[in-house]
């Protein structure tokens, strides 16, 4: 893969659920000739008497993130950050948010995080998992041990009012770029904030199986199965209506894209194990 | 496993009563910086079951007015990292650097290090990948700054200048997009975050574990290889430990340079521990080899 594009710019948020809203923006990259999209969104709650942003949006979105939080919160604190990893694509905005919103603390799983952001550990709250974290009107955040990840330490998020599940790398798959004409520049935001039932086209298995090579480098040595089971259980548990990928259109179909996702991981780990 | 007691010795920098010192692993040309960290359950890459400190390193290559860095520490050693590599680079060098992974261990240091040395070219492994990173590396902290990252493919070599240059390799083992690098001349082979399963006992960066010191043994390297690479728990495709087996057998490896824990000094010490990993990678639960 080669990005020869720039970034496009990255579409107004969406509001996928009462105060539960989608920002960031989409890489472009370009696959057999095709350009395709891949998300890093980070997600904002708003409850009546505090607010999360679950993960923190691409280094290079940063304006973009900077200005949607602006809007949404609307001279609202932010109060919890939450990424899913310290990877750069979910965490890498952390200094500047830090710097940005001056209550905002980092909360949950804070593996690692005293070592890269040293001068910020009075503002870092250890948060145990599945201890509900109360945000007002309702709205609560639980933090899940995440089944498909990378880094060990990878949380995911469940936010039990509206019952959306913040995955993190699980569940990624990529999605094509707009209606209109590839590369146009200012390019309307076509089926980026779509959810995947109302995509043009169902996603299938070889929407995820490059974002899954890429992203997920075990996915071609380990059978995905055992994990199936873990993320199943956690599904049957929360029933949640939505499911909140970092890199994929947000799932209002759990069960079909799990079904898509684990297809892909069987064909990424089949292609290696068959190949000489 | 106080390390730092091997045949080169002398060519540290022994100054009792000094603040953090860089470590000269082969004279005028190789060296390793960075500082230790207190092992705990808030770390990710390590198992809690052992206490001690952990070494987190950045290196070195120097030849004649060159320097290039693989990796540049954390930020919480931002201090000693500057204050080290200020023992070993002149204010006319702008050192190079390559990074074996974009995560915050290896580049936490880069705007700082830019800042006092100024860096012009950042190198990264592989084809530009969006999913890895490496363009945003120089966007992390507070201050934005831009370099110009180059990519270095797979099997090709990375000039060092006059004359020198190592080689940059994709090892199968990885979590994230990840390179390694063998510098011929110093038969050294820098592994990111494998080989991560060692650590002092003292408090001090004295990160150079020889054959005579290792009272590491097969758990050892099996708990924090598992805590790093949590997917080893399932059965893994044994095309792994092979691949990794003729990547060794490629190069002519006398010191292993890790990113986290201690520099594994001579042939002898880098066998067993390849073998150690093979072991893991092969799913062996108990002693072995
Ligand atoms: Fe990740
Ligand atoms: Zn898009």
């Amino acid at each position: 893969m080669s990005m020869t594009h720039p970034l496009p710019d990255p579409p107004p948020p969406r509001e996928i659920a009462p105060n539960v809203f989608w920002l960031g923006g989409c890489l472009q990259d370009t696959l057999r000739g095709v350009a395709i999209h891949n998300h890093v969104a980070p997600f904002l709650i708003i409850g009546d008497d505090a607010s999360v942003l679950v993960d923190t949006g691409f280094p290079s979105h940063w304006q973009a993130v900077s200005e949607q939080l602006d809007s949404l919160l609307d001279g609202r604190q932010l109060n919890w950050l939450i990424p899913t990893h310290s990877e750069l694509p979910h965490a890498g905005n952390l200094g500047r948010l830090l710097e940005k919103f001056e209550e905002a603390r980092l909360v949950g799983d804070l593996a690692d995080y005293h070592l890269y952001y040293p001068e910020s550990t009075d503002r870092f709250v250890a948060w145990p998992k599945e201890r509900p974290l109360k945000l007002g009107g309702g709205y609560e955040v639980l933090l899940l041990p995440a089944p498909i990840r990378d880094l060990s330490r990878t949380q995911w998020l469940y936010e039990a009012s509206q019952k959306v599940l913040f995955v993190g790398d699980g569940f990624a798959y990529t999605h094509a770029p707009a209606d209109g004409p590839l590369g146009e520049p200012g390019h309307s935001p076509g089926q980026c904030r779509l959810l995947s039932s109302e995509l043009p086209k169902r996603p299938t298995p070889a929407d995820a199986v490059l974002v899954t090579q890429n992203a997920l480098a075990w996915a071609q040595l380990v059978d995905a199965e055992a994990i199936r089971d873990e993320v199943r259980r956690l599904m049957e548990r929360y029933e949640p209506k939505l499911v909140a990928p970092g890199h994929g259109n947000v799932i209002d179909e759990p069960h079909d894209l799990e079904q898509v996702i684990f297809d892909a991981f069987r064909i990424v780990f089949e292609e290696y194990a068959g190949a000489t | 496993m106080t390390g730092a007691t091997g045949r080169r010795r002398g060519g540290r920098f022994t100054d009792a009563g000094r603040g953090s010192q860089p470590v000269e692993l082969v004279p005028g040309s190789l060296y390793a910086f960075g500082g230790t960290v207190t092992m705990d359950s808030r770390i990710s890459w390590i198992s809690p079951a052992d206490s001690g400190y952990q070494p987190l390193n950045g290196y070195l290559i120097k030849e004649g007015s060159n320097a290039l860095l693989i990796d540049t520490g954390v930020a919480l050693h931002r201090k000693d990292v500057l204050e080290q590599l200020s023992m070993l680079i002149d204010d006319q060098t702008k050192p190079r650097v390559l990074f074996t992974r974009a995560e915050l261990d290896a580049t936490g240091n880069l705007i700082a290090i830019a800042a006092r040395f100024g860096v012009e070219v950042v190198n990264a492994g592989g084809n530009v990948n969006p999913f890895d990173a490496f363009e945003e590396v120089g966007q992390v902290g507070r201050i934005a700054a831009s370099f110009r990252v180059e990519r270095v493919a797979s099997g090709e070599s990375l000039s060092i200048g006059d004359g020198r240059a190592i080689e940059v390799i994709r090892p199968p083992l990885r979590m994230l997009n990840t390179t390694w690098a063998y510098d011929p001349r110093t038969k050294t082979l820098f592994t990111s975050d494998s080989f991560g399963h060692t650590f002092l006992e003292q408090d001090r960066y004295a990160p150079v574990l020889t054959a005579e010191r290792d009272a590491t043994d097969y758990a050892q390297v099996r708990r924090h290889t598992c805590a790093r690479y949590w997917w080893l728990q399932h059965a893994v495709s044994p095309r792994l430990a092979t691949e990794m087996t003729k990547l060794y057998d490629r190069y002519d490896i006398e010191r292993i340079a890790p990113t986290h824990g201690c520099v594994l000094e001579g042939a002898e010490l880098v066998r067993k521990h390849q073998r150690w990993l093979n072991a893991v990678l092969h799913g062996e639960t108990g002693e072995s080899g």
